[in-house]
């Protein structure tokens, strides 16, 4: 039988050592970081975030918010990691200043389908060993570069400048910088509307411009059913599918608007026109699966 | 006694003083759109909304009423808005097609819960490439008068 004082030493060492393992724990030091470890990691640090692999299982991604801001960490089989998070593009010469005086973070313009955008990033060397302070200290100071490169962005950036009203001149030159060819139709009655026509991939589009106020782009597709069109409509943000029937030739049409009244950037004006190209493709790809 | 042109000038100046700022703002570009700011714009517009969070982290809705219509503006995390207001009419989808092919800026959608069909006017704007207070403003009155357009349209 053990003496009671025996036992109560015993408790407390058991508890000392339950205390200074979890302490030593956060300070072990790891040659690599597994997914598990890395949502723990997360989760201490109180972001819900989305776990998902490569195909080979060799990385491992985890989407959440970090503050206001889209981030993914990516692990490279647990040896390296990397923080990333998409902004609107920045100009090189913007670009390069940010790389240049930056501690920690690296910004690199990158194009998707015609969309110029910016990606802030952040890499860890895990293989020399770290320990779960290391990692969290790391995601934690990836917010800190967020808001810098935000403020960065923001402050007087290639396309911040406010347009009061959308030039056919200025429609030409965003489509001119995105690599796209147009076609631009003038305007013989007067109307004050002018139409950009241009192909992404084997899809026509065409952008009209309503006197510099508004703009309208659109793509037309075979005619589908109107509760189709209702439930794409349902699924989907900034665009509307309306079927409409001319002159015995019936169609559907996806279209995107876009309010310039209160003024614009060039940037906006990029991005309404990149996201819309991106809607064409899932619009495609929805009216292919649902003919079959 | 000073000249009355001077008092004028120095109500002109004053004037201006007060309406930089408001104007400057107008012209900012900025993202992500935050509650606070989002707040201000619909207080400013004399909006009394309710704020209701999210299940999600970085999403808030604010409700208001506009005469006879609710309507409910969403924040997703500062990247994007969407307004919306509910009607109960039963309408075709062929007649939600006629709005849609007439409207510029909302779009009819037939909602189909268990219960009921409801149809949705929504809008929604792209902030990701930033926002200014009049952007928003715009944003919000246009919907405002969309939906009394949508009403008016559905009363036919």
């Amino acid at each position: 039988m053990i003496p009671f004082i025996t036992r109560r030493w015993l408790a407390a060492l058991l508890v000392f050592l339950a205390i200074a393992n979890s302490a030593l724990s956060q300070d072990a030091v790891l040659k690599e970081v597994s997914p598990e470890q890395l949502e723990k990691i997360l989760g201490d640090l109180k972001f819900e975030a989305k776990k998902s692999f490569s195909k080979k299982k060799d990385e491992a991604y985890f989407d959440f918010m970090h503050g206001a801001y889209r981030a993914r960490l990516t692990s490279y089989d647990g040896k390296d990691l990397m923080l990333d998070s998409v902004f609107p593009a920045v100009s090189m010469e913007k670009a390069n200043t940010w790389n240049t005086k930056a501690k920690f973070s690296r910004v690199s313009i990158q194009k998707e389908g015609g969309n110029f955008f910016s990606i802030l990033e952040f890499n860890f060397d895990v293989s020399g060993g770290v320990t779960a302070n290391a990692a969290k200290q790391f995601v934690v100071r990836f917010g800190d570069e967020l808001k810098e490169f935000d403020s960065y962005v923001g402050s007087g950036g290639l396309d911040e400048k406010i347009l009061a009203a959308v030039t056919n001149d200025k429609l030409g030159s965003i489509l001119k910088t995105m690599g796209i060819a147009f076609q631009m139709k003038d305007d013989p009655k007067g109307t004050g509307v002018t139409a950009f026509d241009f192909e992404l991939g084997i899809q026509k589009l065409r952008l009209y411009n309503f006197n510099g106020k508004e703009l309208l782009i659109d793509a037309h597709f075979k005619a589908i059913p109107l509760e189709q069109t209702n439930q794409y409509n349902l699924s989907r943000k900034f665009i509307r599918a309306v079927n409409y029937k001319v002159e015995a030739q019936a169609y559907t049409a996806l279209e995107g608007c876009f309010d310039c009244e209160a003024g614009v950037t060039e940037g906006m004006l990029r991005q309404f026109l990149a996201s819309f190209g991106d809607e064409v493709k899932q619009f495609s790809d929805f009216v292919q699966k649902n003919a079959k | 006694m000073r000249p009355r042109s001077s008092w004028i000038l120095l109500g002109l100046f004053a004037l201006l003083a007060t309406c930089r700022p408001a104007l400057a703002q107008d012209k900012k570009v900025y993202r992500p759109v935050v509650a606070e700011k989002l707040e201000k714009i619909l207080l400013d517009l004399d909006f009394k909304f309710q704020k209701v969070p999210g299940k999600k982290e970085g999403i808030a809705y604010y409700d208001f009423k506009r005469g006879d219509f609710t309507l409910r503006l969403h924040n997703y995390g500062g990247q994007d808005l969407w307004i919306e207001c509910y009607f109960s009419d039963k309408w075709s989808l062929e007649d939600l097609n006629r709005w849609n092919s007439r409207s510029k800026f909302t779009r009819a959608v037939l909602v189909d819960t268990k219960d009921k069909s409801t149809i949705s006017l929504e809008a929604q704007l792209d902030c990701f490439s930033g926002a200014t207070d009049a952007i928003i403003r715009q944003f919000i009155v246009r919907f405002d008068q969309e939906t009394k357009d949508f009403a008016k349209f559905l009363n036919k």
